[in-house]
């Protein structure tokens, strides 16, 4: 084992560590690796099978079930802010709701959700909420809306670009909680605010954790809510609209994300994914 | 398991993809191995845990997240490319649910005009100045050395071709030129006369 410790430490490929190699080195697992894409390149290219194509649609349907989660948000806003609903029965239900499900499955999420930090982060909801509703009070209208949409798109390319599926990164959470406080100076009260803010957290954050997305009641309930949403607030025509663009984003982008694979994807690009991480760390 | 079998799973750039053997592990094999790379053989053919098929599967998915990306790059491209080629090719003012949102349909053929003219002037531009500005006049030094020419003068021949001539060097250098012409050209009877 100290023959190993005094041993070189593996090279690695960042320009600006210090490292004890030649400038020039070549990594002989980079030239393995060129090796195996000369060859990977020679193969014939490869045939999609049925098997292929189900869990590429899988990967498709969580994506379009990501987005489904996060039109609750408008949802919930526009219950609130555009019906001027009393958001207080609905907060109470979901939250009794959660607690009962979380009564369920104790065991895997307990860990996670204990009771102490729950009730710390409701009171310092309580605390904050009237800051949030007088934080962007002078900001017109638009803006908002604008910088909800921005945030909104960054938040679905944060959480279906996350590693792990069962735990929520903190990048998205913060990300979430962003768009969610810029929304809520509209609101008018400080119960609306607070009310609004535990829902989507709800709805965002806890309840991915405790139902599968891809559960059918799940999928049923979360369509036809959006839908009749989407049919109450901008009427059938818009409905219709959004109901043909997930047809086709469920049913031909995965065949042409097949196509793309089989005829046009280039193995060269495995380069720059193994040899040049240059992801930014934001966790 | 053992710190050598760790120490394998960690290398960069191996991500061979492991063939499913019998379930029992022949770990203690590795024992036996003394270079890495034979240890790293070892370990990729013979044992799969579960850690492993874990490891196989969450590869696989990322393998498919990374060519989600280059997917969705390819598909928001293209679909930009033709929604533009449509909206400058159709008439003004047909598109009417996005009128709200787009600009005026005359904005995206000044756009594209522009590009265009701009690529023209500096593709011209940019010729021109290399031709008439950047470029040293034919009877000029320049055109064959300059101040950051890497010259070795040693004061012994021997000296140097002990030190260059016999011996690999780092990098590339340069002849002096006035030496090398005197060497070539001074007994010349052209120049003689």
């Amino acid at each position: 084992m100290t023959l190993r410790n005094r041993k070189k430490s593996t090279w690695r490929r960042l320009l600006w560590q210090r490292q004890d190699y030649p400038d020039n080195y070549t990594d002989p697992n980079f030239i393995k690796f060129l090796e195996k894409l000369e060859k990977k390149k020679k193969e014939p290219r490869p045939i999609a099978t049925s098997e292929d194509y189900l869990e590429i649609r899988s990967h498709f349907l969580d994506f379009y079930y990501v987005v489904l989660n996060t039109f609750f948000i408008f949802i919930c806003f526009s219950y609130i802010y555009y019906y001027n609903r009393d958001p207080l029965p609905l907060t109470t239900f979901l939250t009794i709701a959660i607690i009962f499900l979380i009564k369920c499955k104790k065991t895997q999420v307990s860990t996670q959700l204990n009771l102490k930090s729950s009730i710390i982060i409701t009171f310092m909801m309580l605390t904050l909420s009237p800051v949030l509703k007088s934080l962007s009070k002078t900001t017109a209208s638009d803006s908002i809306w604008t910088l909800s949409f921005w945030l909104t798109i960054l938040y679905i390319f944060v959480v279906s670009s996350s590693t792990q599926k069962d735990k929520p990164s903190n990048l998205s959470t913060n990300v979430l909680f962003a768009n969610v406080s810029v929304l809520a100076s509209r609101l008018s009260t400080t119960t609306e605010v607070f009310c609004f803010l535990s829902i989507c957290i709800e709805l965002n954050i806890i309840l991915p954790k405790l139902i599968e997305r891809s559960n059918i009641f799940v999928v049923i309930t979360s369509n036809f809510i959006v839908y009749t949403f989407l049919n109450l607030t901008f009427g059938w025509y818009h409905m219709l609209l959004f109901f043909l663009l997930s047809m086709v984003y469920i049913t031909v982008l995965p065949r042409l994300f097949l196509y793309w694979r089989i005829n046009y994807h280039r193995a060269d690009v495995e380069v720059l994914d193994i040899w040049d991480p240059k992801i930014p760390i934001l966790e | 398991m053992p710190a050598q079998y760790r120490h394998s799973q960690k290398k960069p750039g191996c991500n061979t993809i492991i063939k499913k053997t019998n379930g029992t592990t022949n770990i203690n094999l590795n024992k036996h191995s003394i270079t890495g790379q034979e240890e790293h053989k070892a370990t990729m053919s013979k044992t799969t845990t579960k850690t492993d098929r874990v490891r196989i599967k969450r590869e696989r998915v990322n393998s498919y997240k990374n060519e989600y990306f280059w997917f969705s790059q390819h598909f928001v491209i293209t679909s930009i490319l033709i929604i533009l080629i449509v909206w400058s090719l159709l008439p003004h003012r047909t598109i009417i649910i996005l009128q709200d949102i787009l600009p005026d349909g005359e904005w995206i053929i000044y756009c594209e005009s522009w590009l265009l003219m701009g690529m023209l002037f500096t593709y011209i531009g940019l010729f021109l100045y290399d031709e008439d500005v950047l470029t040293p006049s034919l009877d000029d030094l320049m055109t064959i050395t300059d101040a950051k020419a890497n010259i070795v003068i040693e004061e012994d021949v021997t000296l140097f071709l002990d030190k260059y001539a016999y011996k690999e060097s780092s990098g590339i250098r340069d002849l002096p030129i006035m030496d090398v012409c005197r060497l070539l050209y001074d007994n010349d009877p052209v120049t003689d006369e």
